[in-house]
C-alpha cells in the first residue's frame, strides 16, 4: 500500500508478474475459495481471510510473507486452503483488477494519470475521489468503453482492450445513471441481460435476479411503473444477473434519498459477504466507509492513499478531530497556531477542524472546541483538498 | 479473437458459462441485441405499424388515384396506380428504415443510455450495429410490402417475382439503417436530422422513380438516379411485378454492396462515437 498523502503521488511498485492470469485455470484452490465463500458471511475465519488475501495481493508481498499471512487466518480459523501445490498462494498472484501506469485523456485534459491500482478478488475496494478525480473514466476503461492511451489492464486475467469481451463476460456492471428500459417488464429488461451475457437457463437467471431486486411480484409490470427504489434495485439485479465474479458499481446511490440509499448498501452487504469482488466508486464518505474493505482516494487521476478506513485515518488524521467554532478572524488565528505546531487543518463550514487534535500541546486547541473521533471525512478533505458529501 | 472454443456447461444453472475466447461478431450477441429490440417493440408496435402502414397508402391514394384519374392514365404500359404502387415500396422502406435508425440511435446512445449498458456486457460496436441494421431492415422488409399487398386491390395482378420483394426491401433497409446509424453518430443535435432529411432523404425519394420514370429527367439527374439505391429498389420490385430483365442481378448486387459499405461505415462511426 502506498501511502502518499503529502505528496499527492504514488510511488511506482515493483512487482512480480501474475503467477497465473487465465480465468479458468486456477485450479483445485480456486475452487476450493469459490466453495468457501458459496458458504456466505457467517463462515468462520471468512472476513480475516479476505483481510489477509487483500493484502498480499495489493501490496504484492514476497510469497513467504504471504504464506505467513494466510497461516495466520487460517489458524485463527480462517477458511482459505493452503495445500500441496501453494494452495491459495498460487491465487493470490491473480488479481481481479490489475492497472499500470494507466493514462488516459480527453483532449487537454487528463482524466486518468499514471493509475496504478489492484483490487484483489472477494475484496470490496471503494474508490472514493470528488467530482473529476477521473473514477468514472476509470469504469469506462473497464468496461472497455473507453481506450487508455498507455499503461496496462488487466480484468480477471484478460488483458484490456485486446481481450475486454472476455473480461466483460466476467464482470456485472451498475451505471450512474438509470438506463432501464421502462416501457419494458421488469422480466424482460433481466431477460434481455441475461442473454446479452450468455446466461443458458435465461428463466432460471432472471428468478434470481427478481430475488435479489425483490421484485418477484412485480416481474410483469413495466419499468415505469415502478418506485425510485424499485428501479435501483433492479439496475443492480440486472448487473448480477450472470452471477459475475466482479462488479462495478459506479456511483450506485448518487442522487438517491437516504432510504432508497440504505436498501441498495443491504444489497451491496449481501453481495458483498456472498464473496463477490466489488469496484465501486463513489463520492460519499459514509458509503466508502460502510461498504469498503479497502477505500482508494483518488484525485486528479491517481490514487494517493489507499488502506482501511481505519488505516486511513489513523494513517492522515490520527485519533481525534476538534472542530472549532469562532468569528473568521478568531479562526484564521487558530488555524495558523495549529499549523505553527505542526497540527493539520481543515475547513469545516463554519469551522476549522483540527486534526490529529490528541497530538496537540496545551493550549492549542481552545477549550470550548468540539473533540470527536477522526473520520474518513477528515482524511478526504485533508488528501484531496475538497469538501466531503 | 477468431476461433472459438465450445463453452463448458455452468455450474449453476443461471449462471453465464466460463470465460472462453469470443469471436468477433457473435450470433449469441447479436440474438441479444435484437431480443431487447423486440422486447421493446412489442410495447409500440401499434403506432408504427399505424404509421407506417399509413403514411405510403396516403401517398399511394393521393398520387396513384389522385393524379391516376385526373391527368396520367398509364405509364410504360402499366396503370399509374400500378406504377406508383409498386414504387411506394421504395418510399415505405426508406421510412422504416432511416428515420427509425437515426432517431432510434441517437436516442438510444444520448437520452436513454442504452449503448452504456449493452456494451458493459460482452457486445461488440460491431455486433451492435449488425443487431440493430438486421432488427430494422427485419421490420422494413414487412412494412415495404404493405404497399403492393395495397395495390393488389387495384388490379394488380400478382406475380411469382413479387416474391423476391421482402428480399430487396430487407437488403435495401439495411443500407439505408447504416446509413440512418452513421447519420446518428455523427451528428451533434438531433435537430440536425432536418438537414440529413432535406438535403439527402426527400431527394433520393424524388428521383427514386416512384411518381413518374426517371428517363424524363434531364439526363445528369438520370445519372445521379443510377446511384440512387431506392431508385434500384424501385426497379427491382416493378421487375418483380412485371418481369425481370437481366441487369436486374446489378441492380441487387449494388443494393448488397450498398447494405455492406453503410454497415462497415456505421461501425467506424458509431465506434468512435462510443469508445472514447
Amino acid at each position: 500500500m502506498a501511502v502518499e498523502g503529502d505528496h499527492l503521488a504514488v510511488e511506482p511498485v515493483q512487482r512480480p508478474q501474475p503467477e497465473v492470469a487465465v480465468l479458468g485455470q486456477l485450479g483445485e484452490a480456486e475452487v476450493a475459495l469459490e466453495g468457501a465463500l458459496e458458504q456466505g458471511p457467517d463462515r468462520p475465519g471468512l472476513e480475516e481471510d479476505v483481510r489477509a488475501r487483500s493484502r498480499c495481493s495489493s501490496d504484492r508481498r514476497s510469497d513467504s510473507t504471504c504464506s505467513d499471512l494466510i497461516q495466520r487466518s487460517s489458524s485463527t480459523g480462517g477458511i482459505l486452503p493452503d495445500g500441496p501445490s501453494g494452495g491459495l498462494a498460487s491465487v493470490l498472484g491473480v488479481g481481479a483488477i490489475e492497472l499500470r501506469g494507466v493514462v488516459k485523456s480527453f483532449g487537454p485534459i487528463r482524466a486518468v494519470d499514471g493509475l496504478d491500482l489492484d483490487v484483489p478478488e472477494g475484496i470490496c475496494l471503494g474508490l472514493l475521489g470528488p467530482n473529476g478525480a477521473g473514477k468514472s473514466t476509470t469504469m469506462r476503461l473497464l468496461t472497455g468503453q473507453a481506450i487508455a492511451d498507455a499503461g496496462e489492464l488487466r480484468v480477471l486475467g484478460h488483458e484490456l482492450p485486446r481481450q475486454s469481451k472476455e473480461a466483460r463476460a466476467l464482470m456485472g456492471v451498475v451505471p450512474q445513471l438509470d438506463n432501464l428500459d421502462i416501457d419494458v417488464t421488469v422480466e424482460d429488461n433481466l431477460a434481455v441481460y441475461a442473454r446479452l451475457y450468455r446466461v443458458r437457463d435465461v428463466g432460471a437467471a432472471v428468478d434470481k435476479a427478481l430475488d435479489i431486486a425483490r421484485l418477484r411480484d412485480r416481474r410483469r409490470d413495466a419499468v415505469e411503473k415502478l418506485s425510485g427504489g424499485m428501479r435501483r434495485r433492479l439496475l443492480l439485479a440486472r448487473g448480477l444477473v450472470h452471477e459475475p465474479r466482479l462488479v462495478l458499481l459506479d456511483e450506485p446511490t448518487v442522487g438517491l434519498d437516504p432510504q432508497i440509499r440504505t436498501e441498495l448498501w443491504t444489497l451491496i452487504g449481501a453481495l458483498k459477504a456472498r464473496g463477490t469482488t466489488i469496484l465501486m466508486s463513489t463520492h460519499y464518505i459514509e458509503e466508502a466507509e460502510r461498504l469498503a474493505d479497502e477505500v482508494a482516494v483518488m484525485h486528479e487521476g491517481k490514487v494517493i492513499s489507499r488502506g482501511s478506513p481505519s488505516e486511513l485515518i489513523a494513517t492522515h488524521a490520527g485519533r481525534q478531530t476538534a472542530e472549532v467554532y469562532a468569528p473568521p478572524q478568531r479562526l484564521a488565528e487558530l488555524r495558523a497556531e495549529a499549523e505553527a505546531a505542526g497540527l493539520r487543518v481543515r475547513a469545516a463550514g463554519p469551522a476549522i477542524a483540527i486534526v490529529g487534535s490528541e497530538r496537540a500541546e496545551n493550549g492549542t486547541v481552545p477549550a470550548d472546541a468540539v473533540v470527536r473521533a477522526a473520520t474518513l471525512e477528515d482524511v478526504f478533505v485533508l488528501l484531496t483538498g475538497e469538501e466531503a458529501e | 479473437m477468431s476461433s472459438a472454443a465450445e463453452p463448458v456447461p455452468s455450474s449453476q444453472p443461471g449462471a453465464a458459462p466460463p470465460p472462453r475466447t469470443m469471436r468477433r461478431l457473435e450470433p449469441a450477441a447479436i440474438a441479444g441485441v435484437m431480443s431487447r429490440e423486440l422486447a421493446n417493440f412489442r410495447t409500440y408496435w401499434r403506432g408504427t405499424t399505424f404509421s407506417s402502414v399509413l403514411e405510403p397508402l396516403v401517398y399511394l391514394l393521393a398520387f396513384g388515384l389522385g393524379l391516376g384519374a385526373t391527368l396520367v392514365d398509364e405509364v410504360e404500359g402499366v396503370p399509374y396506380i400500378q406504377f406508383v404502387g409498386t414504387g411506394m415500396v421504395a418510399t415505405a422502406v426508406i421510412f422504416s428504415s432511416a428515420l427509425p435508425a437515426m432517431f432510434g440511435t441517437f436516442v438510444k446512445h444520448r437520452f436513454q443510455n442504452t449503448y452504456e449498458a449493452i456494451l458493459a456486457a460482452p457486445v461488440d460496436v460491431d455486433e451492435l450495429v449488425t443487431a440493430e441494421m438486421l432488427w430494422i431492415a427485419a421490420r422494413s422488409a414487412v412494412y415495404g410490402c404493405v404497399p403492393l399487398i395495397v395495390t393488389f386491390f387495384w388490379g394488380l395482378p400478382p406475380a411469382p417475382g413479387m416474391l423476391l420483394v421482402p428480399l430487396f426491401a430487407f437488403v435495401t433497409a439495411l443500407g439505408f439503417a447504416g446509413f440512418g446509424i452513421t447519420t446518428a453518430a455523427i451528428v451533434a443535435k438531433i435537430d440536425q436530422f432536418n438537414y440529413v432529411t432535406a438535403l439527402f432523404i426527400t431527394p433520393l425519394f424524388l428521383v427514386a422513380g416512384t411518381f413518374f420514370p426517371i428517363n424524363g429527367l434531364p439526363e445528369f439527374f438520370q445519372v445521379i438516379a443510377q446511384a440512387n439505391p431506392l431508385h434500384q429498389l424501385v426497379e427491382l420490385v416493378r421487375g418483380g411485378a412485371f418481369g425481370f430483365e437481366w441487369w436486374d442481378l446489378a441492380r441487387f448486387a449494388f443494393l448488397v454492396a450498398f447494405a455492406a459499405v453503410t454497415w462497415r461505415i456505421a461501425i467506424t462511426r458509431l465506434r468512435a462515437r462510443l469508445i472514447q
